[in-house]
């Protein structure tokens, strides 16, 4: 694969290593998850990260949360950065503490003028602390509260006020357009594009006629792919990584998705291959 | 600008919601949409807690798993950033209720069991003193195993079933648990007190003749009869790699 890496899970975590029909273009993990380990999975992830470069999409960050940041976890986790020598750190555009108490998952932020003052500032320090880039996801969200904004307007003005570049979740974009009423092919019309420096794709389980949780626990489906084909058009070559979290299948079937969307992109990029 | 107080405030009533379940009146909310959180987030926390404690799970009733589960996670603030180190927490937490502490004298030590499990399975290597294979148990010194921990319990949870531990009498019962260096497998090994001081004086950097004599004073052993005793359970220990070698 020239584009696409994949979320590496313990489920395939040995199998990936003792294969070699699929070839990733990269691996990402949750730095949480491997963050002070030892032991057994220790060994894997030094094996792993001497045949495929590592990227770290982060899950505690909270880089939303009314709650201060947590400057040591922050210096742990560059410390794990650099040991790895992690090529790209991304993060959710979301909270999950509150009350000082994690709650290990993404919380809405508020869509609000005061929010993107706050957050801009916290992404500034942790930019800092890492030295570093920090690259934030859109999110999914099944309620917005007390918006003052729409969601696109929110992103741009924290990615353009910040310089932080953007993590574009394109089934997150499905997932929303879908729950939310919008289209999402305008929707990423109006995102900063140029911002973006990497994009995630998943599967999604509709659970209602009129919701979609994003799961990450079902292959994608076309629609997806089609909004894939479409933002990848618009956008310079970025890696693209493929997540499955749940319900996890064979690494064939895995490859096979990622084919698909290496193909969406050597057809979108091969004119701009030259350039990057 | 700072955030404020009204947008802090609505965070953390939605935060306050996903571990009460008291819905909140918030601006702008999609009508029946905030149930997922609260949905998405208790599932993250209670299968965090069934994959670390599966014994613990069968102990209780489904509905004192999720009187557990539900009392900790609304009333008790996770401070572990990794959801993986999260159940330490709940073996910690002080404020049980006492309903399950009365109907499962055992559950807390079970707890603790299992958590060593998961602990030293994930916990950060540890370095190893250069050491030989061969030297003599009484005049050299030993190099143990430091990914190890040894539990001190009121009840035999290492060693029974949990569906039998109700009817179990307290006493004093040791066990030890070990990373095993090679296949990162964790151990358990069922001890006596005398051994456990022995390990412990010896862990602690006290010579192993010293340890012996130290114990025999204590116990009204004879030196001999210790040392007579002592070597199927460290042939044992260095099978299974506690016991790791003689200082070099």
């Amino acid at each position: 694969m020239r584009n696409i890496g994949i979320g590496y899970r313990r489920d395939f975590a040995q199998g990936l290593l003792e294969q070699t029909d699929f070839q990733p273009a990269f691996i990402e993990v949750a730095p949480e998850n491997w963050m002070r380990m030892g032991g057994h999975w220790r060994r894997v992830l030094e094996r792993a990260v001497e045949k495929y470069p590592l990227y770290c999409h982060g899950l505690s960050l909270s880089i939303g949360s009314p709650d201060p940041l947590d400057i040591d976890f922050i210096k742990d986790l560059r410390a794990f950065l650099d040991e790895f020598q992690v090529r790209l750190y991304s993060e959710h555009l979301s909270y999950s503490k509150s009350e000082n108490a994690h709650l290990y998952d993404l919380l809405p932020i508020p869509f609000r003028e005061d929010a993107i003052e706050h957050i801009v500032q916290r992404i500034q320090r942790v930019q800092d602390l890492l030295d570093r880039p920090l690259v934030l996801e859109n999110v999914s969200y099944y309620t917005p509260v007390a918006a003052e904004m729409p969601e696109s307007e929110f992103i741009h003005r924290i990615v353009e006020t910040s310089g932080c570049k953007l993590l574009l979740d394109v089934n997150n974009v499905y997932v929303n357009s879908f729950n939310h009423g919008y289209d999402a092919r305008d929707f990423i019309k109006s995102l900063p594009l140029e911002s973006v420096a990497y994009i995630h794709m998943a599967g999604h389980e509709k659970v209602s006629e009129d919701l979609i949780i994003d799961t990450h626990g079902q292959p994608i489906i076309d629609p997806v792919y089609d909004l894939f084909d479409f933002t990848t058009k618009m956008l310079e070559p970025v890696p693209v990584l493929l997540e499955r979290d749940f319900n996890i299948p064979e690494l064939s079937e895995l490859k096979r998705e990622s084919e698909v969307m290496e193909r969406i992109c050597q057809t979108n990029w091969e004119s701009k291959y030259a350039t990057v | 600008m700072p955030l404020s107080d009204t947008t802090r405030d609505i965070q953390n009533r939605l935060g306050r919601y996903v571990r009460d379940g008291k819905e909140p009146q918030l601006p702008g909310v999609t009508s029946g949409r905030l149930g997922t959180y609260r949905r998405l987030v208790y599932n993250v926390i209670d299968d965090s807690l069934r994959t670390a404690y599966p014994l613990t799970e069968k102990l209780l009733s489904p509905k004192e798993w999720d009187l557990l589960v539900g009392t900790f996670f609304n009333e008790h603030d996770c401070q572990e950033f990794q959801v993986m180190r999260m159940p330490r927490e709940l073996a910690a937490w002080e404020e049980k209720p006492t309903v399950l502490l009365e109907d499962h004298p055992a559950l807390e030590d079970l707890l603790w069991f299992e958590w060593a499990e998961v602990e030293l399975y994930i916990m950060e290597d540890r370095p190893i003193p250069p050491h030989k294979a061969l030297g003599d148990w009484w005049t050299d010194h030993w190099v143990l195993n430091p990914e190890s921990q040894i539990l001190q319990l009121t009840y035999p949870v290492h060693r029974t079933p949990p569906e039998n531990l109700d009817e179990c009498e307290p006493g004093s019962f040791f066990c030890l648990a070990f990373r095993q260096p090679k296949t990162y497998s964790i151990q358990f090994v069922d001890l006596s007190a005398i051994w456990v001081e022995l390990l412990r004086l010896v862990g602690e950097g006290t010579h192993p003749a010293k340890a012996i004599q130290w114990l025999s004073e204590a116990t009204g052993l004879t030196q001999d009869a210790i040392k007579a005793a002592a070597p199927p359970l460290l042939e044992d220990l260095k099978e299974r790699g506690f016991f790791l070698g003689y200082e070099e």
